[in-house]
């Protein structure tokens, strides 16, 4: 009987009850933000979604760090060169509705729109969103396909000075504070398709390079512990083509992925067939509506 | 215990209270203020029972820590009084609830719906009305009810 292994008890995992008590500290500045999140069981919250859900779950924390009152990271900007810039503060139904984003990403401005609903979208933020690393969020997929950057702040806590991350490039281990995110002037256009139950999202940035080609880039969600990424570059002669050989490309982009996960909701197996049949009508889909598009203007 | 002085707007009234950080707003509204008809449902912010407008804009007081109102306005399903305003009206007409737990959050939903789009098409209704769930009645009774709030509202507005 010694060897059976001690299970939790499955009533009471979670709940109000269980939050601990904890302070508050406003940050007056960004600096100050980095200075207060120093002490031990420190936490940033941003819209507070992921992080009430932690607290109900029993994460111990003893001060938590509200970032609501810094408006430096609320901003949603064009930057000199097109850049279109989104603060880390930006909640889902901002970033919906804004004018810039409706003119500069409106496949992302539509996505988000749809997220869950009005509660969660008036109150969950973009950098919460990312830096949650939840491998079944739609927005960390969707700014992977369109080639963002994150802008995260400093190492030498000066307020000033910034770290740029290119999305792909996030990692567990990053502990700075996300600012912005940047989505490039040349954005793709995204295209979406999921399966009915959530076991793959696949999220398609495809972007004509001119006499270059094209770029394609492939990003799930749902199907590995991460959101996973994978972009391939297409010469001007294949591009052409690209809708008739939609399928070869596709299998080439999810060959290029990570293994997807298993797990009771479909095996790994079944994740890669199926983000292969997702990719394919995506890239179909989009390059079709680019060859419209191009008739149309 | 880190205790602490908030002040917000409550149901157009000034209140100020000492309480945790880490209370809930569901909990501050029902043990402090004996506004039972903010409901508790799921507690994960998915059900739409604990629903109030915070500067109008619904939010769950389930997952809303009462630091997070401070200098805000919260109107909860109480705040109209004794008499039916034109949401709640409609919702009657309609027999748009049976059992009525969830229906202080769908009239609050409602209100936020009809401010932002005075005459919502039904994909709009939809939308919104999916933050919100109703195990009794069906919903096409609800959407009447939001419906006819609407036609109501506007009716009030053209007087």
């Amino acid at each position: 009987m010694d060897s059976i292994e001690q299970t939790t008890p499955l009533i009471g995992l979670r709940g109000r009850q269980r939050i601990p008590d904890f302070s508050v500290a406003y940050p007056q500045s960004i600096a100050d933000a980095v200075h207060l999140r120093e002490e031990a069981r420190a936490v940033w919250m941003a819209g507070g979604i992921d992080l009430v859900d932690d607290l109900k779950q029993g994460r111990a924390v003893e001060r938590v760090v509200p970032l609501s009152r810094l408006q430096d990271l609320k901003e949603i900007a064009l930057t000199p060169d097109g850049t279109l810039r989104i603060g880390a503060l930006v909640t889902y139904r901002e970033l919906s509705e804004h004018p810039l984003v409706l003119d500069k990403a409106p496949d992302l401005a539509k996505l988000i729109g749809a997220v869950a609903n009005i509660r969660i979208r008036s109150k969950a933020t973009v950098g919460g969103s990312i830096m949650s690393r939840n491998g079944a969020y739609d927005l960390m997929p969707a700014l992977l396909a369109l080639g963002a950057t994150l802008i995260f702040h400093g190492e030498d806590g000066d307020g000033a000075s910034t770290a740029r991350v290119a999305a792909s490039q996030l990692t567990d281990d990053e502990q700075r504070l996300l600012q912005a995110v940047e989505i490039p002037a040349s954005a793709s256009q995204l295209k979406v398709d999921r399966t009915l139950r959530p076991s793959a999202c696949a999220f398609l940035g495809f972007a004509t390079k001119g006499s270059n080609g094209a770029l394609l880039r492939l990003a799930t969600s749902c199907t590995h512990p991460r959101p996973a990424v994978a972009e391939v570059t297409v010469d001007a002669a294949s591009a052409s083509d690209l809708a008739a050989n939609a399928a070869l490309w596709a299998e080439q982009l999810v060959a290029s992925l990570p293994m997807p996960m298993s797990d009771t909701i479909a095996s790994a197996d079944y994740r890669r067939r199926v983000l292969i049949v997702l990719a394919k009508r995506l890239i179909a889909s989009a390059t079709s509506s680019s060859i419209a598009d191009t008739d149309h203007e | 215990m880190n205790e602490a002085e908030f002040s917000f707007t409550l149901n157009d009234r000034p209140v100020t209270l000492n309480t945790r950080a880490s209370a809930m707003l569901v909990d501050v509204l029902r043990n402090d203020y004996g506004l039972f008809g903010c409901r508790i449902g799921c507690d994960q912010a998915v059900c739409g029972a604990c629903t109030v407008l915070v500067d109008g804009t619904p939010m769950a007081a389930c997952s809303t820590f009462i630091f997070e109102i401070e200098g805000r306005e919260v109107t909860t399903i109480e705040a109209t009084g004794q008499t039916p305003d034109p949401v709640q009206q409609a919702f009657i007409d309609a027999r748009g609830f049976q059992c009525g737990y969830c229906t202080g959050g769908m009239i609050l939903l409602t209100r936020s719906l009809l401010a932002r789009h005075p005459d919502p098409d039904d994909d709009t209704i939809r939308a919104w009305l999916g933050a919100n769930v109703c195990r009794c009645t069906g919903y096409s009774s609800i959407i009447d009810a939001v419906k006819a709030a609407g036609r109501l509202l506007r009716q009030e507005a053209v007087r």
